[in-house]
């Protein structure tokens, strides 16, 4: 169907829609633009969009000189079997002088049916560009060269043969005057060579053809020379012509082809291709700008945009091109009749691009959440592992002091309720991390630093834990600028871990200055920890799954949290001889200590 | 229950100091002589040392994983395996019985259970002459004649009904896997058909038992199978 940016194509569309659907056929719009012709009736044209959106077609615009090849072109191109278009009310003679449109479309459209719908386009052609008359394939340069040889060359001759009347016979002189003809054809195609023909011949005949000053020729002969002379002129600038014509069609031909190629490899290789089909678009048409933009709810987005004129706005286009998703290919600058191949062959190009880079996208997102999903089944798993598995020992030791069948001993019942005890604080520890830690993360922890005693920190730390510890905590160690609750609790993490790793073995605490504050060391001789891994341990339930000693996973993550929280640093260092050395860094007072 | 059968050896393994000693004094208790692993490699090792009559496994555990123990022991060990893990989705269960565990009870758990299904997996399957009559409280069955009696009158079963109360009730108090089941009353190609098991057991329940929407005697193991209760004490 062919819009034109006459106000009444709403009709038009209707019509095209009710056969297409009669013939279960897709329905395509086609305006069609003028080489030379800017966003003009961009208004109704928006709005034959809209209807044609209503009625399940898509939009296209083209780029032609002579509308009706340029429709046929494009609907052969698409696969079309019916072409509707509006019948015209131009008066006869705009028919004659610029040629009917509809004429010219059942001429050209072969196996397409075309239909004319009635009367209603009040002025078919006001929209549609007169054809352009086409020029000649030689270059403005060419040409007035060639008209230059013709006449001053023909002047020329004419002086200098005679002002040397008798040096030349007639022969030779004709010869003469057919190179220079053949000179002026050979340069500047057939006008010139006509030109230079008929000057040459009316000059030969006034001058050297008796009786000479007159226009008669005595003789017949000398007629059929003048005849051939001329006759040959415009042959060889006709063939001049021609040749010229289909070299510039097999270079443009070279070009395209260089052009597709381009676009083909570009949307091949790289992780963006749009913004290199774009420059290639921009390049190889000469345009001052190329967009491409979406239509969203509050108007158009660029995507990409490549030259110093890109169009920000389909407004700003010279010719716009829907492409799938609501994106539009907008181009600004001078487009030109042959070029519309090319842009359909870009348009599917980046119509490629965008559906490979939305499924990438797509992909990337499904990725990212199940990736987010595993962590959460991972850190779920742990903690369910780290509650359960305390319970679990107090369920089992209840559940055995609970049997009637057995009358357990004094020294067993008293194994049992002391595994009891120590799971209880296992949880109670294990339940305060995990508030602390979401404390952290919900950042409510608010701590309240003071000058602190290391010792009596660590002294309160180790109240709770059962284990082997050695502490060394020098005299004259400076006060700790820290929350000393949280202080504590980041300590007894790390002590716990300590303990659990060494396996019995001598867990030391050890304070030390440490400029410009204090380092406070707890240090094992377990099994150590690859250094590549040492950041990992402090991400909480790092370990994962439900191996190993509950309650390692949340201790480092929340001992990490609550020192940072209160300005220091922690960080896991070798133990001299092997184990871990968990050292924390606090900010120290000036205030002398004090036994 | 009958009587234990004391003397018999099992092996504990689980990385948690508190359970494993729990467990084995229990165990002791009672009459069993008990191995304790802390690792599955230990566990592997004090297998073929000693030849447990049963395994009672954790599945979360230092080095080597329960289920791979399960696997390792299955190689040359038909002794039944009771799974003590704090795993409870289902694929986990269904991982576990498949590598070829007998049992599996989710942590916490009372030390009446375990001790019950220790019991029920020691227990050798009987032959039918052995027993042929099961009395319960809501019905008996006489597994030699194939006949089914409830509040006096003769309860009469398909072929595949039968087939799945015959194999539940032989193995008292053990569970049934889902696999095991489909594999033995519909064939060997079937195993993973467990819309059918749960059809079935339907009609099953709905004439056996005193309180179909709320079984008692024929129960269901969300994920794993079902187990045949023959003295339901609630």
């Amino acid at each position: 169907m062919a819009l034109t940016g006459a106000p009444s194509g709403e009709r038009l569309i209707r019509r095209a829609a009710k056969i297409a659907q009669g013939q279960g056929a897709d329905l395509l719009g086609v305006h069609i633009r003028g080489g030379d012709e800017h966003a003009g009736a961009s208004e109704v044209l928006e709005r034959y969009r809209t209807v044609l959106a209503e009625v399940g077609g898509v939009y296209h615009e083209i780029v032609a000189d002579d509308a009706g090849a340029g429709l046929v072109a494009f609907a052969q191109a698409e696969g079309a079997t019916h072409l509707v278009l509006g019948a015209s009310r131009r008066s006869s003679w705009t028919a004659i002088t610029r040629g009917s449109l509809i004429n010219s479309v059942i001429r050209n459209a072969g196996v397409i049916d075309v239909h004319v719908v009635g009367g209603t386009e009040p002025e078919l052609a006001s929209a549609i560009p007169p054809p352009r008359r086409s020029a000649s394939p030689l270059s403005r340069r060419r040409r007035s060269f060639g008209w230059t040889t013709a006449l001053a060359g023909t002047l020329a001759l004419t002086l200098a043969f005679a002002s040397t009347r008798d040096l030349f016979s007639e022969g030779s002189r004709l010869l003469v005057y057919l190179v220079l003809v053949l000179m002026a054809a050979a340069v500047g195609g057939t006008g010139p060579a006509v030109a230079a023909a008929v000057l040459s011949a009316a000059a030969i005949n006034w001058y050297f053809t008796p009786p000479l000053y007159r226009w008669t020729i005595a003789d017949v002969e000398d007629v059929l020379a003048l005849v051939i002379f001329v006759a040959a002129g415009l042959g060889v600038g006709l063939l001049v012509t021609q040749m010229a014509r289909r070299s510039a069609d097999a270079a443009r031909a070279r070009a395209e082809a260089e052009v597709l190629a381009r676009a083909a490899a570009s949307v091949a290789g790289g992780d963006d291709p749009l913004p290199s089909i774009l420059e290639t678009l921009c390049t190889a048409l000469d345009l001052e700008g190329v967009s491409l933009l979406t239509q969203g709810a509050d108007g158009y987005h660029v995507l990409t945009a490549v030259g110093p004129e890109a169009p920000r706005h389909v407004n700003e286009a010279t010719l716009r091109l829907d492409l799938p998703d609501r994106t539009v290919l907008a181009l600004r600058g001078s487009l030109h009749t042959d070029e519309g191949r090319v842009l359909r062959v870009f348009a599917d190009q980046l119509a490629a691009a965008l559906e490979r880079q939305a499924l990438r996208e797509e992909a990337a997102r499904a990725q990212a959440l199940a990736a987010a999903d595993a962590l959460r089944t991972a850190l779920l798993r742990a903690v369910s592992h780290d509650l359960r598995t305390p319970l679990a020992s107090i369920k089992a030791s209840v559940s055995s002091l609970l049997q009637g069948d057995v009358r357990w001993s004094a020294a067993v019942e008293k194994e049992f309720l002391t595994a009891i005890d120590e799971e209880t604080d296992r949880l109670n520890r294990l339940v305060g991390n995990l508030l602390d830690m979401s404390r952290l993360q919900a950042g409510a922890v608010v701590p309240e630093p003071e000058p602190v005693a290391l010792d009596d920190v660590v002294a309160t730390a180790l109240a709770d834990l059962t284990g082997h510890f050695e502490v060394d905590i020098p005299d004259d160690i400076p006060l700790a600028l820290a929350d000393a609750a949280l202080l504590e609790r980041s300590l007894a993490n790390l002590i716990t871990n300590a303990a659990e790793v060494s396996q019995g073995q001598t867990v030391r605490i050890e304070a030390r200055r440490h400029a410009p504050g204090v380092a406070l060391r707890v240090v094992d001789s377990g099994p150590g920890i690859p250094i590549e891994d040492r950041a990992a341990v402090f991400e909480p339930f790092h370990r994962g799954g439900d191996r190993g000693d509950g309650g390692v996973g949340l201790g480092l993550a929340v001992a990490r949290g609550l020192v940072t929280a209160m300005g220091g640093t922690i960080t896991a260092l070798d133990t001299p001889g092997g184990g871990l050395t968990m050292e924390i860094h606090l900010p120290a007072t000036e205030v002398p200590y004090e036994r | 229950m009958s009587a234990d059968p004391a003397g018999a050896r099992i092996l504990i393994v689980d990385d948690e100091v508190q359970i494993l000693r729990a467990l084995a004094v229990n165990l002791k208790a009672r009459g069993y002589k008990v191995d304790v692993a802390p690792t599955g490699e230990e566990a592997l090792r004090l297998a073929a040392e000693h030849h447990p009559d049963a395994v009672v496994l954790d599945l979360g555990l230092p080095g080597i994983d329960g289920v791979e123990v399960v696997r390792g022991l299955r190689g040359w060990s038909t002794a039944p395996i009771i799974v003590l893990s704090v795993r409870d989705g289902e694929r986990d269960k269904v991982e576990a019985l498949d590598a070829g565990a007998d049992d599996y009870v989710t942590k916490p758990f009372g030390m009446n259970e375990v001790l019950a299904r220790l019991r029920a997996a020691l227990r050798r399957e009987r032959p039918p002459d052995e027993q042929p009559v099961l009395e319960t409280a809501a019905f008996t069955i006489d597994l030699a004649a194939r006949r089914v009696v409830r509040d006096g009158a003769a309860v009469s079963l398909t072929p595949t009904e039968w087939g799945l109360v015959d194999l539940l009730v032989r193995n008292p108090g053990r569970l049934v896997t889902q696999r095991q089941l489909l594999q033995e009353v519909w064939g060997p190609q079937y195993g993973t058909e467990t819309n059918y098991l749960r059809v079935h057991m339907a009609h099953v329940r709905r004439k056996l038992e005193p309180e179909p929407s709320r079984p008692r005697y024929f129960l269901t193991e969300p994920g794993m199978g079902y187990r045949f209760e023959p003295s339901p004490n609630d």
